[in-house]
C-alpha cells in the first residue's frame, strides 16, 4: 500500500506570555516530534485525552495549522512548499468533519447552499449541475432532497453532522479528516454515524484520519490506531493487535478506564493516579513516567523512541496475521502491563 | 407496554416501603413537572416514579430531552421557570420522619438542599463563582448549614478536599476555579456537594465532562464515598456503560416517562422494554466483533 499522507518530525509549539511586556515564559509543545503515515485507503485513528495534541496533529496535517518544524507529504507533494493559492486548490482532496454540528453550520444558509459552496469553490459545475450533485450527496449521507432548502435549526443533531459529512464529501476528496464526528451525539444516533461512515468508505475508497477519544467508535472504523499522550504517539498498532492486547502503559490504562456495558464483569479497572502533566513543562524521560504503574529509574532519564517491542514474544506471534509484526510502541518496558483484557460490550439482542 | 412498566415501577417504590429495613430515602411517586404551551400546561415529564434506598447508587439513564435532568430538578425545587411540578410526590425520609418537598416553603426546601440533598452539576466550571475562592466557596457551604466560626469553616474545608482526594488541600484553599484542571475542579464540587453532610448526592452527568481516565478516579471516589459514608447517589447518566459499573438499580426515561427500572444485572441481562434493548443494542462494543 502506497503513503497517501507522510507526517515527518512534525512540531508545534506554542509560545506562552505573560505579564506586562508579555515577554515570552515558556513554550507548550503541543506536538513534540510526530511521524506518521497513512495508507491509501485505510482509516487510521488518532486517540488520546485532552490536551494530547490529536486535535493539532489533524490540523497541521491539512495546514489548517501551521507546524513550527517538520514535513507533511501529501499524495507526493510537500504541503508545508505550497503557496497559500496552490494550497487552496489543493485542498479539494482534504476535508474535514468537525465535531460540533451546531456551530460547524452557518444558522443562516439554507443546507442547499452549505452544501453547495465547496462546489462553487472547487468545481466548474452550473447551477443546475450543482442542485442535482447536492440531492446525490445528501441521498449519498442518507438524507432526502426535501431537506436541501431547510436551515440547520430545524435538522437533528444526527441530520447536521450527515450534512456536515455531504459537504465534506462535496469535492470528492481522497482524505477525510474526521474530529470527534459522534462525540456531540446522543448513543442512538451515533450508531448510525459510524455505520453511514464505514460505509463511505467502503464506497468511496476514502482514507479516513479519525480524531477521537471515545474507543468504542475508533475499534468500530479504524483499522490502524495511533495512542497520544502530550504531544507524542506512543503506541501504534492495527487495531484489532491493540484493543486485544495493548503494550503500553499508558494505553493498558486507558483501556482498562473505557465504562464497559456489562454489570457481570465490574473489572478492576486500573485508575491512574494524577492527571496528564502540562506539555508547558513536560517532564524528562518518558512523558508518561510520573503516572506509570511501571517506571523504573531509567524511564526518568531517556525518551523512549517510538519502536518495534523488542521482545521475542511478541514477534512469533507474527505469522498469525493479526498484525503484531506491525506495531510499534515507546516505552522502554512495552508489553508488561497488562491489563485484564478489555471485555466486550454485552451479548444480549 | 407502557401500562405494564408503569405498572413495574409502583411496584419498587412499595416494594421497598413495605420492607421496614429498606424505606427507601428518597421516594418520587407519579412526578408530573409541566410548561406553559400555547396558553396551556403541557406535560413534559409524566407519571415519573422512582425511589433511592439509603446507600444505595441508582443510574437515571436516558437521551437528551428524556426529562432526567427536569426530574432532578424538580426534587430539589430548582425548575426553571416556567416549569412548575403538576401533580407527585417527592418523599424525602429523615429523622423527622418523611416529608414532602413539594408542600415545603421555599425557605425550608433552601435547607433541605445541601444539608439532605447534595448536587453535584455537570460543568464544575459553571457551578463555582469565577471570583472567589474555592476555599472561600466550600467553607461558605459549610456555614451555610452550620454555626461554626470560620476558622472551623476552613479547616472543615480542607477535610472535605482531602476527603475527595484534591492533592495538597490546604494550598489549594486559596485557588480560584480556573485554576483548578477539569478533574480536580469536579473533585472539589463534590466536596462542596458534601459541605452540608448530606445523605443523598445528585450527580447530573458528573463525569461527562471528563476524559476516561479522571471519570474512572470520579467514579470510584463516588463508590468510595457510597462505601464510607454510606451516602446515597442517584446518577444522571447518559452512558450505560457509566452505569453498569457503578449503579445498583437503573431507571430508564423516555419522552418524559419512565419505561424500565430495574436491577442493574437484570437490566443488562434480559432488557424488557423495547427502547432500552434499543439503547443497549446501540452501544459500541469493544473488542467485540466489527461493525
Amino acid at each position: 500500500m502506497s503513503a497517501l499522507l507522510s507526517i515527518h518530525g512534525l512540531r508545534k509549539e506554542y509560545p506562552v506570555r505573560r505579564g506586562f511586556l508579555l515577554r515570552r515564559q515558556g513554550t507548550v509543545h503541543a506536538l513534540a516530534g510526530v511521524d506518521l503515515i497513512v495508507a491509501r485507503g485505510e482509516c487510521l485513528a488518532l486517540v488520546g485525552e485532552s490536551g494530547s495534541g490529536k486535535t493539532t496533529l489533524g490540523r497541521c496535517a491539512l495546514r489548517l495549522i501551521e507546524p513550527t518544524a517538520g514535513r507533511i507529504v501529501f499524495d507526493g507533494e510537500d504541503l508545508l512548499a505550497l503557496s497559500g493559492g496552490e494550497l487552496r486548490r489543493r485542498r479539494r482532496r482534504f476535508q474535514m468533519v468537525f465535531q460540533d454540528p451546531f456551530g460547524s453550520l452557518d444558522p443562516r444558509q439554507r443546507i442547499q447552499s452549505v452544501v453547495a459552496e465547496p462546489l462553487e469553490i472547487h468545481s466548474a459545475l452550473g447551477r443546475a449541475e450543482r442542485a442535482a450533485r447536492v440531492r446525490e450527496l445528501l441521498a449519498i449521507v442518507g438524507l432526502g432532497p426535501e431537506l436541501a432548502n431547510r436551515f440547520p435549526h430545524e435538522l437533528s443533531g444526527g441530520q447536521r453532522q450527515r450534512v456536515g459529512i455531504a459537504r465534506a464529501l462535496a469535492p470528492e476528496p481522497d482524505l477525510l479528516v474526521a474530529d470527534e464526528p459522534v462525540s456531540s451525539l446522543d448513543v442512538s444516533v451515533r450508531g448510525q454515524i459510524l455505520d453511514l461512515l464505514t460505509g463511505l468508505r467502503g464506497r468511496l475508497r476514502l482514507t479516513m484520519l479519525l480524531i477521537a477519544h471515545d474507543m468504542a467508535a475508533v475499534e468500530r472504523l479504524a483499522d490502524r490506531v495511533a495512542v497520544m499522550y502530550l504531544g507524542r504517539i506512543v503506541e501504534l498498532a492495527p487495531s484489532a493487535a491493540l484493543f486485544g492486547r495493548p503494550l503500553h502503559p499508558y494505553t493498558v490504562s486507558l483501556l482498562s478506564a473505557v465504562p464497559v456495558a456489562d454489570p457481570g464483569r465490574r473489572r478492576n479497572r486500573i485508575v491512574l493516579p494524577g492527571e496528564p502533566p502540562s506539555p508547558l513543562g513536560p517532564p524528562p524521560g518518558c512523558p508518561f513516567h510520573p503516572r506509570c504503574p511501571i517506571a523504573r529509574p531509567r524511564c526518568a532519564a531517556e525518551t523512549p523512541a517510538l519502536a518495534p517491542p523488542g521482545s521475542a514474544g511478541i514477534l512469533s506471534a507474527a505469522a498469525d496475521g493479526s498484525g503484531e509484526w506491525e506495531r510499534l510502541a515507546a516505552c522502554f518496558y512495552p508489553g508488561e502491563m497488562s491489563g485484564e483484557r478489555v471485555s466486550n460490550g454485552h451479548e444480549a439482542t | 407496554m407502557e401500562p405494564a412498566s408503569a405498572a413495574g415501577q409502583e411496584d419498587a417504590v412499595s416494594k421497598l416501603e413495605r420492607d421496614p429495613g429498606g424505606v427507601p430515602l428518597l421516594a418520587v411517586q407519579d412526578l408530573e413537572v409541566s410548561f406553559p404551551a400555547a396558553g396551556d400546561w403541557t406535560p413534559v415529564v409524566r407519571g415519573v416514579s422512582l425511589a433511592v434506598a439509603r446507600g444505595e447508587i441508582v443510574g437515571l439513564v436516558g437521551e437528551s430531552g428524556s426529562g432526567k435532568t427536569l426530574t432532578a430538578l424538580a426534587v430539589l425545587g430548582l425548575l426553571p421557570p416556567p416549569g412548575r411540578v403538576t401533580a407527585g410526590r417527592v418523599l424525602l425520609n429523615g429523622p423527622g420522619g418523611r416529608t414532602d418537598l413539594l408542600t415545603l416553603s421555599p425557605g425550608e426546601l433552601r435547607q433541605v438542599r445541601g444539608a439532605r440533598i447534595g448536587m453535584v452539576f455537570q460543568e464544575p466550571a459553571t457551578a463555582f463563582d469565577p471570583v472567589y475562592t474555592i476555599g472561600f466557596q466550600i467553607a461558605e457551604a459549610v456555614g451555610a448549614h452550620r454555626r461554626i466560626s470560620r476558622r472551623a469553616a476552613r479547616d472543615e474545608a480542607v477535610r472535605l478536599l482531602d476527603r475527595v482526594a484534591l492533592p495538597d488541600a490546604r494550598r489549594r484553599l486559596g485557588d480560584y476555579p480556573h485554576q483548578l484542571s477539569g478533574g480536580q475542579r469536579q473533585r472539589a464540587m463534590i466536596a462542596m456537594a458534601l459541605a452540608g453532610a448530606p445523605d443523598l448526592l445528585l450527580a447530573d452527568e458528573p463525569t461527562t465532562a471528563l476524559d476516561v481516565t479522571l471519570q474512572a478516579q470520579i467514579l470510584e471516589l463516588l463508590e468510595d464515598l457510597r462505601a464510607d459514608l454510606g451516602l446515597s447517589v442517584l446518577l444522571i447518566t447518559h452512558d450505560l456503560g457509566v452505569v453498569a459499573e457503578t449503579c445498583d438499580r437503573v431507571v430508564v426515561m423516555r419522552a418524559g416517562r419512565v419505561v424500565e427500572e430495574a436491577e442493574v444485572e437484570a437490566l443488562f441481562r434480559a432488557p424488557v422494554h423495547p427502547y432500552t434493548r434499543e439503547l443497549l443494542a446501540a452501544l459500541p462494543r469493544l473488542a467485540g466483533e466489527k461493525g
